[in-house]
């Protein structure tokens, strides 16, 4: 073997193990039992791997409660937020705007701003004015502010990238703007807009801070739930672990799927 | 004349949506959030009068706040520096060899994607007093007595350790993307002169994505400085406010004493910072 | 039916891109609008389909005010200058697209249809296969096609071949030609800006020089007689050669003098008709002659031989030489600040600065009035 694939071996394996033995530590945890994962020296495997605290996770800690709320949050918000960015990426591409640069100017100036800017507000909005306290609605409304820049950025551009002519086309014939954008438009785009809709799923579902204050129990999220075991836990590590798995796994997988728009998305704005 | 007139609302159509939701939920809470910075709002005692300034002096002249700050600002300049460097030999390595590239993005982008919660909790179980890997490692193989959760300084060690684990693989693909977009004959000449791996990194990578590596500082600049959620599942801020960062102090003030004028300025001041921040960078970098 | 622009202008932020333009089309006939890029073709041509809406005009069709119809209201077909095919329909729902969305017509019409323009621009063997895959000549006959498949009274082509390779130009012209024929009820209008292309291809031309309508009439007519300097220097290939000179009347002739390349002409009046408000004073005028109608001759000896009486000479050296197609392009120095251009009609090695004499007939000039460009004379003397 040569030896510069030898160090490309090498190299490989070292940042390999680096990034995914953290992960695997919480996995191999949530399989062990609590006396496994006191054991001295630590188990660097599971000896006895049981899928039961995850089962325990799930029910006796209303684990599913928790992550049936955070998917069904994301899962609307990204819709929401798609179809919203969506509109609004077709109309500064396809229209005559003033302001088209405000936009710009304006996403990047919230992205600089600390998430409490807004949290005093929403409270006041959410919780106070309408109500929502403890309801998924209020979150489902209130991501839309994190997403839309993310959604917009993505969907705009892809946009930008289909000629004008086809337009001309399609008005040729009679058809408008919004048949435009759905039949001609989407389908050409549908893999951005796929990406743009798992990407806002996946900012939505990660998020802690505004899920936190603003449910407690009947909305809770797996996020807050995280954060609320520790505080009790002691002797659920295992339970714990498990419903840490289950909250990285949308992020895992919708990582690897959307790998090449990630570092867009994280630039204008996903947690 | 009447399809004009018609034809000019199309755009107000489209964009309502999302400018509904940028009325209601960015600029409304915005003002909302200056009103409270210049008013009195505190439970108990505040009257919601208006005080002007009180409340930026106040939070800037804080001693906790100012020890915060402090504490935040090393902590950023730290990670920054640090994934910085570590990120561009990685998108380097990365450009170099296609192998590694296509083993190692699908891995490097999962801690990515990880809620920033739940990577605080990775690191509280692998560094955990009791029954952590890393604990244990450093206790036997390196003879150090490791409890993050009274040593301070071990505790601040280890979130900047969490952080460049969670961050300097986006720094790693900035920079590759930047690599990936000098034009081939620069790298050739480079690498048909034989110039040492270093060599290249300094002469050949530096030089070329210099705006994409001040766009990396930014980036990581602004979100550092910003951090929360897996320290705040790690440490709580603890122990005695060794990793007590600025969003954490920020969280206390507004979400658990509800003293919300004061958090509502110490908002607007992280604000500015990271402004002024980001100015000064890209205008230092860009000599 | 008539086809017919009122003082239509259309602004764009400050830029006029069309200035006053009043034109008619007739339906049997294909005409071209020819310009340079940049001078208001295809803003035209959007405006006739209703894709954008003029400023200031009208547009009438078959007697109607169509100004402010839509377009899918209007009957009109277009062939896009970057074709516009969708890419992710098969050529075969690209082409069936226009029939599709009109709801007009049943599956069945709607498959002898394409079917049927398919193979008449020879693209049934691609119907399955997507844009990406086909070729641009391809793409432009599915374009085209697209445009064929519905029934319109208008179709609008906007420069559709000047995408392509050279040679599939060539042989497109042709094609183009042959398949236009075939929409005699339709008013047919061409946009292009290669004057072979309007020569060969449009009954009419319009000459539409940055937004102002220079020139209207058959193709033939005004080629032979531009009506004025611009016309004639863009709407000819090779460009015209032009020289400033003067003329004056004296004693029955005409004298024209052309410092530029040495030559005084004296031609009696009974030879050469010009205008008699002329006789009174000299004008300053420009002179044009088409690289066609020039000779090139290699020795005195030469030219001996075949000199016929009357015809001017010049020396000259020669610069370079190109090659056009089948034809060499020659540019010959005459003196310090003038060369003159000759199109021989075969493929020549010309070695360069050899001295050659360059003959003409006098009779073959272009004369414009050089302060309004206006044409005061040509060898075709039908204007």
């Amino acid at each position: 073997m040569r030896m510069k694939t030898i160090i490309n071996i090498v190299i490989i394996a070292i940042i390999a193990l680096i990034t995914l033995f953290p992960l695997y530590w919480l996995i191999i945890t949530s399989l062990k039992s609590y006396t496994e994962i006191y054991a001295n020296p630590p188990y660097l495997y599971p000896p006895n791997p049981t899928l039961q605290y995850y089962i325990e996770a799930l029910y006796k800690f209303y684990g599913l409660k928790y992550l049936t709320n955070s998917l069904v949050i994301a899962v609307t918000n990204a819709a929401i937020s798609t179809l919203a960015s969506l509109l609004a990426a077709y109309a500064v591409s396809r229209f005559n705007f003033r302001g088209k640069d405000n936009l710009f100017f304006t996403f990047v100036s919230m992205r600089m701003a600390p998430p409490a800017i807004f949290a005093v507000a929403y409270y006041y909005i959410f919780c106070r004015t309408l109500g929502l306290r403890d309801n998924i609605l209020a979150l489902i409304i209130l991501y839309n502010v994190f997403n839309i820049p993310i959604a917009i950025w993505l969907l705009l551009s892809a946009l930008e990238a289909i000629p004008k002519d086809l337009d001309a086309v399609a008005q040729l014939e009679g058809l408008s703007h919004f048949k435009i954008l759905f039949r001609i438009h989407v389908p050409i785009i549908k893999g951005t807009v796929a990406v743009s809709y798992l990407l806002t799923f996946l900012n939505a579902f990660n998020e802690y801070l505004f899920a936190s204050f603003i449910t407690s129990t009947e909305a809770r999220t797996i996020t807050t739930a995280l954060q609320g075991m520790i505080t009790v836990a002691g002797v659920y590590w295992s339970q714990m672990a498990a419903l840490g798995v289950l909250s990285a796994l949308p992020g895992i997988i919708i990582a690897v799927i959307a790998r090449r728009y990630l570092v867009t998305g994280l630039t204008m704005g996903m947690v | 004349m009447n399809i004009s007139k018609r034809e000019r609302l199309y755009p107000l159509i489209f964009t309502l949506p999302a400018l509904v939701v940028y009325i209601m939920l960015a600029f409304i809470p915005l003002i909302f959030t200056i009103y409270l910075s210049i008013t009195n709002v505190r439970p108990g005692v505040g009257t919601g009068e208006f005080v002007g300034a009180k409340n930026f002096v106040d939070v800037l002249t804080d001693a906790t706040t100012l020890a915060s700050l402090r504490i935040t600002v090393i902590y950023t300049a730290i990670v920054v520096a640090i994934e910085l460097v570590l990120g561009f030999i990685i998108g380097a390595l990365m450009y170099e060899s296609i192998t590694i590239r296509k083993v190692l993005t699908p891995l490097l982008v999962i801690p990515l994607g990880l809620p920033p919660l739940t990577v605080g909790l990775i690191w509280r179980f692998l560094a955990h007093p009791d029954f952590g890997a890393l604990t244990y490692y450093l206790r036997n193989a390196l003879g150090i007595n490791f409890n993050y959760s009274v040593n301070g300084l071990q505790a601040f060690t280890l979130t900047i350790l969490m952080d460049i684990w969670m961050w300097t693989s986006l720094v790693a693909f900035i920079t590759l993307g930047g690599m990936l977009s000098i034009p081939p004959e620069y790298t050739e000449s480079f690498l048909v002169d034989g110039a040492s791996f270093w060599h290249r990194l300094r002469y050949l990578y530096f030089r070329m994505i210099k705006s994409n590596i001040i766009f990396a500082i930014i980036l990581r600049f602004m979100d550092s400085f910003k951090v929360f959620d897996q320290v705040f599942m790690l440490t709580q801020g603890g122990p005695a406010g060794a990793t007590y960062y600025i969003s954490i102090h920020l969280y206390r003030i507004g979400l658990t004493v509800w003293d919300l004028s004061r958090g509502a300025a110490l908002s607007l001041v992280i604000l500015i910072i990271v402004i002024i921040m980001s100015n000064i960078i890209i205008k230092v970098m860009r000599r | 039916m008539k086809l017919e622009l009122l003082h239509v202008s259309k602004y764009y932020r400050n830029i006029k891109a069309l200035n006053n333009i009043s034109i008619e089309f007739e339906s049997g006939k294909i005409t071209t609008i020819f310009g340079p890029a940049g001078s208001g073709k295809t803003t035209l041509l959007k405006i006739i389909a209703g894709l954008e809406k003029p400023d200031n005009g009208k547009v009438i069709f078959g007697g109607r005010d169509i100004t402010f119809l839509p377009p899918h209201q209007r009957e009109v077909a277009f062939v896009f200058q970057t074709y516009g095919l969708f890419p992710h329909l098969t050529v075969y729902d690209n082409i069936a697209f226009p029939l599709k969305v009109s709801k007009k017509y049943s599956q069945s019409e709607i498959d002898r249809r394409v079917k049927e323009v398919a193979e008449m621009l020879k693209i049934s063997d691609v119907l399955q296969k997507y844009p990406a895959q086909l070729s641009g000549g391809q793409r432009q006959r599915v374009a085209i096609a697209r445009a064929l498949v519905k029934d319109s009274k208008i179709l609008l082509l906007d420069e559709p071949l000047t995408n392509l390779d050279y040679k599939i130009r060539e042989s497109m012209r042709g094609e183009l030609r042959k398949i236009l024929a075939r929409s005699s009820d339709k008013v047919v209008i061409y946009t292009t800006p290669d004057p072979i292309e309007a020569l060969s291809i449009g009954d009419y031309v319009g000459i539409l020089i940055f937004g102002n309508l220079l020139q209207f009439g058959e193709t033939m007519s005004i080629y032979n007689n531009p009506r004025n300097i611009t016309v004639a220097q863009f709407f000819s290939y090779p460009p015209m050669n032009m020289f400033s000179g003067s003329l004056y009347y004296e004693n029955g002739s005409w004298i024209l003098s052309i410092p530029e390349i040495n030559t005084s002409i004296k031609l009696s009046e009974k030879v050469i008709r010009l205008d008699t408000s002329f006789k009174t004073k000299s004008v300053d005028v420009v002179v044009g002659i088409k690289p066609r109608d020039l000779t090139l001759y290699f020795s005195s000896e030469e030219y001996e031989k075949s000199k016929r009486n009357g015809l001017i000479a010049l020396n000259g050296i020669v610069i370079t030489s190109e090659v056009l197609g089948s034809e060499t392009l020659v540019h010959v120095r005459i003196n310090e600040k003038s060369r003159i251009s000759i199109l021989i009609p075969e493929l020549r090695p010309i070695e360069l600065e050899v001295p050659v004499i360059v003959a003409f007939n006098p009779l073959n000039i272009y004369i414009f009035d050089k302060k309004s460009g206006d044409l005061m004379y040509s060898p075709y003397q039908e204007f």
